[in-house]
């Protein structure tokens, strides 16, 4: 028997691919995205389907946890009111057909000008928001608004959006810390709906206005002041989660056209009939 | 409008933040993969005048003077781009051809090794060629660090000389 020396050429390395690793990465990559994107859209379309149907009762089950986290994250405030706006909201549900629902709000510390809609019928006002509105039929807008949202079960679909979102994101970055963070942050608590669920949410959160009122005054206020405002940078963050305020205005205006809506006078909001200056010392706190 | 807006975004933020550190990442290992085969090739051809074999036969005509254990071990890293690649091929399955270089290198440098050891001690011959395997390279419950260890070792023959 003999020993034959024999050395291995770059050529006829069985052993390694002879292809570039790195565009054999990128292919990869490639048909990940579009895995997940599938992913992504049957189980999305699957979440519209199912969210109708979903009982109050789970949907109560599932607020328990997320509002434990805005509690244990952010600060209540009552600088405005919150009982009054508490009775204000009544109101409005009482004027919602066929609703059997109890909705709760509360105000919490922050300096985003933001409202959610949480499952269980929990409404959640940032004080920055509050900081921005000036009469009462404003206030009654933004409530209807989500309103709006728990109406047509946006709150859930979100939820259920940002649940896979989340799950997408874990496949991408592991179960990290991060992905953790993500979607504490941002996954839950910003629900980020599409600009077809605000319209929708405007539109019912006017008619709701109009019924409560007996006219639709003050209904696009909020989003003027808004839209004076839209170079801030405190606004871009609202602003990458909603259309913009100018669209709004005008879209709330052609409804209120169309459906010869009267635009009577406004009541000042409650928390500034107070004098100012006491009223300046507790939002300082 | 404002969802090509966002498209382009994310498209920009992939390429930035994963794309560009990627092929960073590529090249650096790149770089040091070929210069280890270039010593890798002008090792191999200095031993390959050294014969070694899985057999446990020897020469029965010759006689022996002495032998001794060789071995030759290694452990070759990856990095980023390659675990990064590797999780990704683990999704859809197929070859993950990103490991190959790095499997192939440490299984030459180990029997260079052994080679070298046998070398030392003028052997004539390595029999009972062995390879073997395992894991030093797995953190304590985390992710694998994508690590590669190869053992070479067999018995180096040396025979009297006439």
């Amino acid at each position: 028997m003999k020993f034959v020396a024999r050395l291995v050429e770059e050529d006829e390395n069985i052993n390694v691919s002879p292809y570039s690793t790195f565009s054999a990465g990128l292919r990869v990559m490639f048909q990940v995205v579009l895995l997940g994107l599938g992913v992504y859209l049957v189980l999305g379309l699957l979440v519209d389907f199912v969210v109708p149907y979903i009982p109050p009762s789970w949907e109560d089950a599932l607020a328990a946890p997320i509002m434990e986290e805005v509690s244990a994250t952010r600060k209540n405030t009552d600088n405005f009111k919150t009982a009054e706006i508490q009775q204000l909201l009544d109101s409005l549900a009482d004027k919602i057909e066929n609703n059997s629902r109890k909705f709760k709000v509360s105000v919490v510390v922050e300096k985003d000008i933001n409202a959610l809609a949480l499952p269980g019928g929990h409404i959640v006002i940032y004080s920055e928001l509050l900081e921005q509105i000036e009469s009462e039929n404003e206030l009654a807008m933004v409530l209807a608004h989500e309103l709006g949202h728990f109406v047509s079960r946006d709150h859930l679909r979100g939820l259920g959006r940002s649940f896979l979102f989340f799950i997408v994101a874990n496949v991408f970055l592991g179960d990290s810390s991060a992905t953790k963070s993500l979607m504490n942050s941002s996954g839950i608590l910003q629900n980020n709906y599409s600009r077809e669920q605000e319209y929708a949410a405007d539109a019912f959160a006017l008619h709701l206005l109009v019924k409560h009122y007996g006219h639709s005054g003050g209904a696009s206020d909020f989003f003027t002041r808004l839209a004076a405002r839209e170079s801030l940078p405190d606004l871009v963050h609202y602003l990458s989660t909603h259309p913009a305020s100018a669209k709004r205005i005008k879209a709330i205006e052609q409804l209120t056209a169309n459906n010869h809506y009267q635009i009577g006078s406004v009541k000042p909001v409650f928390w500034k009939s107070a004098p100012q200056a006491e009223a300046t010392s507790t939002s300082e706190k | 409008m404002d969802s090509m807006a966002e498209l382009v975004m994310t498209v920009l933020f992939f390429v930035l933040f994963t794309a560009v550190p990627l092929y960073f990442w590529y090249k650096i290992g790149k770089h040091f993969e070929n210069k280890h085969y270039v010593s890798i090739k002008e090792r191999e051809a200095r031993f390959s005048k050294l014969p070694f074999s899985p057999s446990d036969t020897i020469d029965e005509t010759r006689h022996v003077e002495s032998i001794m254990l060789v071995t030759g071990q290694v452990v070759i890293g990856s990095d980023p781009f390659k675990r990064y690649i590797a999780s990704l091929v683990n999704l859809v399955g197929g070859r993950i051809s990103v490991f190959e270089a790095p499997l192939d290198r440490a299984r030459r440098e180990a029997v260079l090794r052994m080679k070298e050891s046998a070398a030392k001690m003028q052997a004539d011959e390595v029999i009972n060629f062995r390879m073997d395997t395992m894991s030093v390279g797995h953190n304590a419950g985390g992710e694998p660090m994508g690590i590669v260890e190869v053992v070479a070792y067999g018995t180096a023959i040396r025979y009297a000389r006439q």
